[in-house]
């Protein structure tokens, strides 16, 4: 069958696709395809915003020195807006912990609950907390075949508290997408019940 | 521009599509929809539904889903009732494959994407692997209640009172809950969901399944999706439950399995019965699979 | 063992293709150029445009030279064109004001200032058919042409704008004032970017109206002027004519026309109301692309009855109008049950043979 359009596969298409295992999987971890010369992005973030964001959507950027320039940046990639954060449909937060301002990020309403934020955590800043060392994290839900425990590390447990109060009136919530240093991503559904347990 | 520059234009076919027929802007909208859609599992998340050349009510919502997944490398199967070479799933085919150069296959485990018609495959299908449904009503309550606004707010509520009447009053009236296909059910333990026209057979595929569920409504312009390992749970009372399609005793005249959704056809003038697999690749393997073996399955039931 | 054929799909498509394009060509008349189907099947061109919500006269015609005259195939093919073209910008808004009037008249009055122009229509005429249509010849336009122009009058040009009757009467405080557009709505509706909620934004609801079908707006427009609905419509001013599109410069920020657009715009009086205080006639708006009246009268009708305050009937209800008069979506889903449901009759039949095994007949002794 003669293929009719010569236009190449954008490269979002592979991001795309690792976001759908990753927010199915939940807990998970997830490579992204590789940054090189094939792609427009320079890093996991602008991945992730060429993939998802444009003039449509608003966001904000958390927690930041650098809020500013990541901010531009992602303006410059994608045209989308930044907004107040209640406004915001995505959130980046530098780092692991968003200081108790994702408590304002937008949950949704009873009759669209999709219109709750997407939190992505840029997790590869250097002030990566951890919070208490003793806790373990455990994860249930849809997606996860039993229990696990999230895979990726450097996640902060005060945060994840916090993400878990946020989400405790399912549907209304945040769903979060967790991004390190090494290109990889877990992501956190709103679906997902978050548990403790001492170690 | 005039006509003639058109025609003009038109000569060089190629510069006109983007990869997927539809532009970077709509399927980031479909994407940005399809996550969200995979976190709130069963809820119907509105979208924008681009029209497309094949008419709504013919799977425009299925497509959309499927272009915004698909990549040149994928492996894609589309059947329509089950059937690979049915006229809407070999529509569908040519023009996904038309417009990405996805190969296509027959085979469900070989696939990487499946969009279906009303069915789903008979053979289990994997982790990594994603099922998109054709939906032509996404709303489980519209037998209920005919307003969108309203149906938003029972689920919004978790209002469900008026769709567990109406199986109580099927009950009262026929001693059965009468519901045949689009068969309600409750996923995670949260949102009552229209499964889309599979039969009542396929609705337990969906409950804690290794693969993702996809389901797209392009003319009613909603997208929903069951996760991998999601509770899904058909409604019923305890007196009366949720039952399957019953075929009597009947198989496979072609490939005798009596363990798939089997196709009723009217043979002859007198009404004879013949049936045969719904799935066709499934029922083809088998066929294979027969003829391997030293001694085939023997076809019981009314066939010759 | 009998065997069940299951292949011989993708050849019968084909086939079926084959013959509906075989019923075009098979009386061996000359092919329609897409010039004759624009120029003489215009107000055919003008509805396609409409529903298929893109405004390309050469387009609707070669659509609807391709659907063999069915106009909502034709409609169709239209949009799924639209949704391959990108979007450049958003124009200025409209102001039918500045329209380069061919046609307008007012029910509500006698005369009016600027004058009741007519224009092209056939409104006037005996449904007599002419048979002498079959007969004209490949001069036959050229010689009308002569006819027509041959001792004309000397006669005043139009004047390059006409009065909106409407605004004659808000002047006068006769007519309900529209509500201020709210602060949180400076964003238009976008109804092929996002799906309508009830109750939709006024722009979404005149957007879905505008790429509505013409009968399905008909029948429902038609069911309220009947008394499914409480309205007593008076045509304050219906105008067709040639809209100048303007667009803001990206780099000057100034605007520029683009071109212009024939469009429909009908305004209708409703009776009063006293929403205000102070009792004051309604208002229905229509407005549409091309030359089509029916529909832009239809529209102004639906404008205003799914504004009233307490909806009793189909015609009153805001989602019931917006959702079953876009005729690609109903046109779509009818024809969709053509498609094989086999699975789903399947299911049916088990149903109904186990309730007729539960069946116990009412009135039966023992």
């Amino acid at each position: 069958m003669r293929t009719v359009c010569h236009r190449k596969v954008n490269p979002t298409q592979m991001i795309f696709r690792t976001l759908v295992e990753g927010m199915s999987h939940p807990g998970r971890v997830y490579q992204m395809p590789a940054i090189n010369e094939k792609v427009p992005w320079s890093n996991g973030l602008l991945a992730i915003v060429h993939t998802l964001f444009d003039h449509e959507i608003g966001f904000a950027v958390i927690e930041s020195a650098s809020q500013d320039q990541t901010s531009g940046e992602v303006y410059e990639a994608t045209k989308a807006s930044v907004v107040d954060l209640p406004e915001a449909d995505y959130v980046i937060v530098e780092g692991s912990r968003s200081g108790g301002e994702i408590e304002s990020a937008s949950r949704g309403e009873p009759a669209f609950p999709d219109k709750g934020a997407t939190i992505i955590y840029r997790l590869d800043s250097t002030n990566s907390g951890s919070g208490a060392p003793g806790d373990k994290i455990i994860l249930t839900g849809p997606g996860i075949n039993g229990r696990k425990a999230p895979q990726l590390s450097g996640l902060d447990r005060d945060e994840i508290a916090l993400i878990r109060e946020i989400n405790s009136e399912y549907p209304l919530g945040v769903d979060c997408i967790f991004l390190n240093g090494q290109n990889q991503i877990m992501c956190l559904p709103r679906s997902t019940r978050i548990a403790f347990r001492p170690i | 521009m005039n006509l003639k520059d058109w025609k003009d234009k038109s000569k060089n076919e190629n510069a006109h599509y983007s990869f997927a027929f539809i532009d970077e802007g709509a399927k980031r909208e479909i994407r940005r929809k399809i996550l969200k859609a995979i976190a709130i599992p069963g809820y119907q998340v509105p979208f924008g539904s681009r029209d497309m050349p094949l008419a709504r009510g013919w799977g425009t919502g299925g497509i959309q889903v499927t272009l915004a997944l698909i990549g040149p490398d994928e492996i894609l199967k589309v059947i329509d009732q089950g059937a690979d070479d049915s006229v809407n799933a070999v529509n569908i085919k040519k023009f996904v494959s038309k417009v990405t150069g996805a190969k296509l296959t027959e085979d469900t485990l070989e696939a990487t994407l499946v969009q279906t018609r009303h069915r789903i495959p008979e053979e289990h299908m994997r982790e990594g692997q994603i099922l998109v449904l054709q939906v032509p009503i996404p709303e489980a309550l519209r037998d209920v209640e005919a307003s969108e606004r309203e149906t938003r707010r029972m689920h919004a509520e978790a209002d469900y009172s008026a769709i567990w009447l109406h199986l109580y009053e099927n009950i009262v009236r026929f001693k059965e809950i009468t519901i045949g296909s689009r068969y309600p059910v409750m996923v995670n333990h949260r949102y009552i969901m229209d499964p889309s026209p599979i039969p009542r057979w396929d609705n337990p595929k969906l409950h804690m399944s290794a693969n993702l569920y996809l389901f797209g409504a392009g003319r009613e312009k909603r997208i929903y999706a069951i996760p991998p390992y999601t509770s899904v749970v058909c409604l019923e009372f305890e007196d009366h439950r949720f039952r399957v399609e019953d075929f009597g005793g009947a198989v496979c005249q072609r490939c005798g399995s009596a363990a798939t959704f089997l196709d009723e056809m009217i043979a002859d003038n007198s009404g004879r019965r013949r049936f045969v697999c719904s799935d066709t690749s499934f029922c083809t393997k088998q066929v294979e699979l027969n003829a391997n073996r030293e001694h085939p399955l023997r076809a019981a039931g009314t066939g010759d | 063992m009998g065997y069940v054929a299951v292949k011989g799909g993708r050849e019968a498509i084909e086939n079926a293709f084959k013959y509906y394009r075989f019923l075009q060509v098979k009386g061996g008349s000359a092919p329609l150029e897409i010039e004759q189907i624009r120029d003489q099947l215009y107000l055919a061109v003008d509805r396609v445009m409409g529903e298929g919500s893109l405004y390309a006269p050469d387009l609707a015609a070669l659509a609807l030279k391709q659907s063999g005259g069915d106009t909502l195939e034709a409609a169709f093919m239209v949009r799924a064109y639209r949704t391959t073209q990108p979007r450049l910008c958003y124009s200025l808004p409209l102001e039918t004001g500045r329209m380069r009037v061919i046609r307008r008249i007012s029910a509500a009055f006698k005369d009016i200032p600027g004058g009741q122009i007519l224009g092209p229509t056939p409104d006037y005429t005996l449904r007599l058919l002419n048979f002498r249509l079959a007969e004209e010849d490949g001069l036959a336009h050229r010689k009308a042409l002569e006819q027509l122009f041959k001792d004309l009058p000397d006669v005043e040009p139009l004047p390059d704008n006409f009065p909106k009757i409407v605004s004659i009467l808000r002047r006068d405080g006769l007519l309900i004032e529209r509500d201020a557009i709210r602060a949180d709505n400076d964003r238009i509706f976008d109804v092929t970017r996002e799906s309508i909620s009830f109750p939709a934004d006024r722009s979404a609801a005149m957007q879905a109206m505008a790429m509505g079908e013409t009968g399905g707006l008909l029948a429902l427009a038609y069911s309220n002027m009947r008394g499914y609905g409480l309205l007593h419509p008076t045509i304050g001013e219906l105008r067709v004519g040639y809209v100048p599109v303007e667009v803001k410069n990206p780099y000057t920020d100034q605007p520029e026309v683009i071109g212009d657009i024939k469009v429909t715009e009908a305004e209708i009086i409703y009776q009063m109301d006293d929403a205000d205080g102070l009792p004051k006639f309604t208002l229905g708006y229509g407005l549409c692309f091309g030359h089509n009246e029916t529909k832009a009268i239809s529209m102004a009708v639906l404008d205003r009855s799914t504004q009233t305050r307490e909806p009793r009937a189909p015609s009153e209800d805001q989602e019931f109008v917006l959702m079953h008069t876009d005729g690609v979506e109903s046109m779509g889903f009818c024809n969709h049950f053509k498609l094989p449901h086999y699975v789903t009759f399947q299911s049916e039949l088990d149903r109904l043979r186990r309730a007729q095994e539960k069946y116990e007949p009412e009135g039966l002794e023992g």
